[in-house]
């Protein structure tokens, strides 16, 4: 411990008067004790080498408490004193020996004697001539805080805010190095010394609040390190403060949002219950002042409030929604404004559309809906790259039917209002559809919304709105009633789009359907006739099934070299003239076009059925039907060439339906061909004799029975077998 | 496509045209749509499809019988004979097909024939046989493609 006296600046020796008791400003902390109690003083006498008496020193250094104060009762008589006499000189290096020789102590005693005598050297100076000592006096007591022993540490809080309570709005210059020693006693071990940081803390808010010249920029970078400590106390006292200073008229918090909102955020996910209330409900004034505020820099607010929303917490999700939603529909600064962020919002909330909390998915349903409305009904350009980026990247169909179904439903708003510049992003496209397609679990609706996109890409323009078909139902009656799941759908997607087709996306469109089906017979089996059927009420039946027939028979080139369908005659691959036991290659892996010949012909007669059965295909049938029209005798007689329209469906179908004999057979009924229809019948007798061929009487017989009860088809190897 | 499934459809209302167009006994498209379905019945067992459909046909032939015509029996009306050419093309078309048909399937038992002999081949003499399990293993590996179960289909062809 020093003891040597610091060099005197003016070595004068002045006496000073005796100073009555002055009654002292106690009324600070009820609860605590301050150094300014009721106390007496006398004459004090100072030495030439130092500014405070020894008698003084010597008790202010006590390790008894009551000799401590009654020494800062006499320095603060001496400071009035001094301050009547305007000896600011002699103030400052009573000052100076006060932080030097007491605060920096080895003693803590020492220490704690310094604490509360730069308190009364505080109150000595009264009011406004704080203001030039403030540096002196403040930083000795900051420096404190730090101090490893929980007395000291209070003394200091208790001593600031004794130099608080008199210096009042002066203090607000050193206002960082104050809330920078707040949050280190907030988050203090010791209980007393929490507890006067709190009163400190109240005490600083009130010069806050009624000071003119606090500046919250130069608070900011403090607020937005501090905001980023997960200390449940120093969280306390943030949220504490942006909640004063949010509510200070002159002072504008939701210019600085962007600073703190994340931390704010980041309370509501504390497990303390006290903060996460506070953060709520200040979030909750803040969206309050976000939503009449006139102006709003969405910019820097957006990225937080999407990472927010995909947070694990609960409450953490449902605020960042809400705030989505208020910004969605934000009168001044939505709409167009938020266009250059609407992918990034687009995939919070599709986040949340699929949230286990029903609140939440209930705002985002709704949000979602808005931001729909908004991008559809803008006149503003917009990107759609990020867009399709988010959307494709979110259509996960297993689970979250919610999200895959907001996903198409903004693909297909896409595709309605901007089908052209859509078609670069059809290749990224269509094969998620196809996922998604397939995925979807048991989920009629994503199939058939997926369908619905798929049409509208199949669609040169996108097909416009749906248009509701009444003469759907109208044929009821007329129809067997296949399923009554068809008919609710109808009902709710029920519909069709108009439009010119683009071949080149139809195809593609028709060709990955294929694939899909005969990558996946489950899919083909649960939902093929659904797909069909859907696909035939969007686009037309008749463009459907014929396409879909040209490109099942485009697999094979048969035998004989004459092509069926010559358009695709060049794709084809001559399969059968390959010598056997060579490498086959085989249809369905060569090429992306080629099918194997088992599924074309379960294809056929899935198509056939379809067309058979369902209210849907009513159209084509009639067409079919048409074809050949039986009362006109001349029509044999016509040239080749006059053969148009319905004929040609016959025969494109009939090309392709050869597959399946039975199916070609009930087409030919359907089109009243009846004399193709005979001369089949003829032929199916053939087939069988030449199976039966290679077999014994006893077999034959077996064989014969088995198939005319069940089947005629190529593989009745297949159900030999079974017999046997 | 089944047939009996077919005969159950034309039990249903898209096929009432064609049921109604049985009365009209002197339309010239009368007598293949009737040889068409007594085609139909003859490839059916009995049961309930066979049953069903003949009753229509004889609810037919009384009705004829009751007008007294008499069945036309006309030598225009053999095999091909009121077909078009492009209806003869479909036809040539269809047989086409099946042809097409039989060879796949004739192609999937050779092979099948094949990758069990070799697969017995190689049991036994398994050195020198490298170039041709080579072969045999990639047509096996093209064969798994094809649907249907080829190896039944070879075990039943050699037990014949």
């Amino acid at each position: 411990m020093t003891k040597q006296q610091p060099s005197n600046p003016l070595s004068s020796s002045v006496a000073y008067p005796p100073s009555s008791s002055v009654p002292s400003s106690s009324t600070a902390a009820t609860t605590h004790k301050t150094t300014a109690t009721i106390g007496g003083g006398g004459q004090v006498l100072v030495s030439v080498e130092s500014p405070l008496p020894p008698l003084i020193q010597r008790s202010l250094g006590d390790r008894s408490y009551d000799k401590r104060k009654n020494a800062a009762l006499e320095i603060e008589q001496l400071v009035k004193s001094l301050t009547d006499a305007n000896n600011t000189p002699m103030i400052s290096s009573i000052i100076a020996v006060l932080a030097k020789d007491f605060c920096t102590s080895m003693n803590a005693n020492y220490r704690k004697g310094g604490l509360i005598g730069i308190a009364a050297t505080a109150i000595g100076l009264m009011g406004n001539n704080t203001r030039s000592h403030l540096e002196g006096l403040l930083f000795p007591v900051l420096h404190c805080f730090d101090d490893p022993e929980s007395r000291v540490r209070y003394y200091a809080c208790e001593s600031l805010y004794n130099i608080a309570k008199v210096a009042r709005g002066n203090i607000l210059r050193y206002f960082n190095q104050i809330f920078d020693g707040l949050t280190k006693l907030f988050a203090d071990v010791d209980v007393d010394v929490k507890n006067g940081a709190n009163l400190l803390d109240r005490l600083v808010k009130d010069i806050v609040t009624e000071s003119e010249t606090f500046h919250v920029e130069h608070f900011l970078p403090l607020l937005t390190t501090y905001i980023r400590r997960t200390n449940p106390y120093i969280r306390q006292l943030l949220v504490g403060w942006i909640t004063v200073l949010d509510s200070v008229p002159d002072i504008c918090m939701i210019d600085y949002l962007p600073n703190f909102l994340d931390g704010l955020f980041n309370m509501l996910s504390d497990s303390n219950r006290e903060i996460r209330q506070a953060a709520d409900s200040a979030l909750s004034d803040f969206v309050k002042e976000v939503r009449n505020a006139v102006v709003i820099e969405f910019g820097p607010i957006v990225p937080i409030l999407v990472n927010q929303s995909l947070s694990k917490d609960r409450l953490n999700r449902l605020t960042a929604i809400t705030w989505i939603e208020e910004i969605v529909n934000h009168q001044y600064s939505g709409g167009d404004e938020l266009l250059p962020h609407q992918s990034e919002i687009l995939g919070a909330i599709l986040y949340c559309i699929s949230d286990s909390e029903e609140q939440i998915c209930l705002v985002a349903e709704r949000t979602n809906a808005d931001l729909l409305l908004l991008v559809k009904t803008t006149e503003a350009d917009f990107q759609l790259a990020p867009l399709l980026e988010t959307l494709t990247d979110k259509i996960t169909p297993k689970e979250d039917v919610p999200t895959t179904m907001a996903c198409l439903r903004w693909i297909n708003m896409l595709l309605e209002k901007r089908r052209k510049d859509m078609t670069e992003f059809v290749p990224m496209l269509l094969p998620v559809l196809l996922m998604a397609l397939s995925d979807a679990s048991d989920a009629d609706a994503v199939v058939l919304f997926t369908l619905q996109v798929l049409a509208r890409i199949s669609l040169g323009d996108g097909g416009g709105p749906l248009i509701d078909d009444k003469q759907q139902s109208q044929y009821n009656f007329d129809e067997m009633q296949h399923d009554n799941n068809n008919n609710n759908n109808n009902k709710m997607h029920g519909g069709i789009l108009r439009g010119q087709k683009d071949e080149k996306h139809f195809k593609l469109v028709i060709n990955a359907i294929l694939q899909l089906f005969a990558s996946d017979r489950i899919l083909l089996e649960n939902r093929g006739s659904l797909v069909v059927r859907k696909l035939c009420v969007l686009l037309d039946a008749e463009s459907v099934y014929m396409l879909m027939a040209r490109v099942l028979s485009s697999s094979f080139e048969l035998p004989g070299g004459i092509t069926t369908n010559s358009v695709e005659s060049k794709e084809k691959i001559a399969v059968s003239d390959k010598p056997s036991g060579v490498v086959e290659g085989d249809a369905e892996t060569t090429t992306t076009t080629k099918f194997s010949i088992e599924f074309v012909s379960r294809m056929v007669q899935t198509l056939n059925l379809i067309l058979l059965t369902a209210n849907e295909l009513h159209g084509l049938r009639v067409l079919l039907a048409n074809a050949f029209d039986l009362n006109d005798d001349s029509m044999f007689d016509k040239p080749v060439d006059e053969y148009s329209g319905p004929m040609n469906i016959f025969e494109s179908l009939f090309r392709c339906w050869c597959h399946s004999p039975v199916a070609t057979f009930s087409l030919c009924l359907l089109a009243r061909a009846y004399g193709v229809s005979f001369a089949l019948v003829q032929k199916f007798s053939e087939l069988e004799v030449t199976v039966g061929k290679s077999f014994t009487t006893m077999y034959l017989y077996v064989i014969l029975l088995r198939i005319m009860r069940t089947d005629i088809c190529y593989f009745c190897h297949d159900r030999i077998s079974d017999a046997n | 496509m089944q047939i009996d499934k077919l005969v159950q459809l034309l039990e249903s209302p898209v096929f009432v045209h064609l049921r109604l167009q049985m009365l009209d006994v002197e339309s010239q498209h009368h007598a293949p749509l009737l040889k068409s379905c007594y085609g139909l019945l003859m490839l059916l067992p009995q049961s309930d499809a066979f049953r069903s459909l003949n009753d229509r046909l004889t609810s037919v032939c009384n009705l004829r019988d009751n007008l007294g015509i008499p069945p036309t029996i006309s030598s225009s009306n053999a095999r091909q004979g009121p077909l078009t050419k492009r209806q003869r093309d479909l036809l040539h078309h269809f047989d086409k097909v099946i042809d097409f048909h039989r060879k796949m399937r004739g192609r999937d038992v050779q092979q099948d024939l094949m990758h069990n002999n070799a697969n017995r081949r190689n049991a036994t003499v398994p050195v020198g046989a490298i170039k041709q399990s080579n072969r045999v293993t990639s047509s096996a590996a093209a064969t798994k493609v094809v649907p249907g179960s080829v190896a039944n289909r070879g075990r039943i062809i050699q037990e014949v």
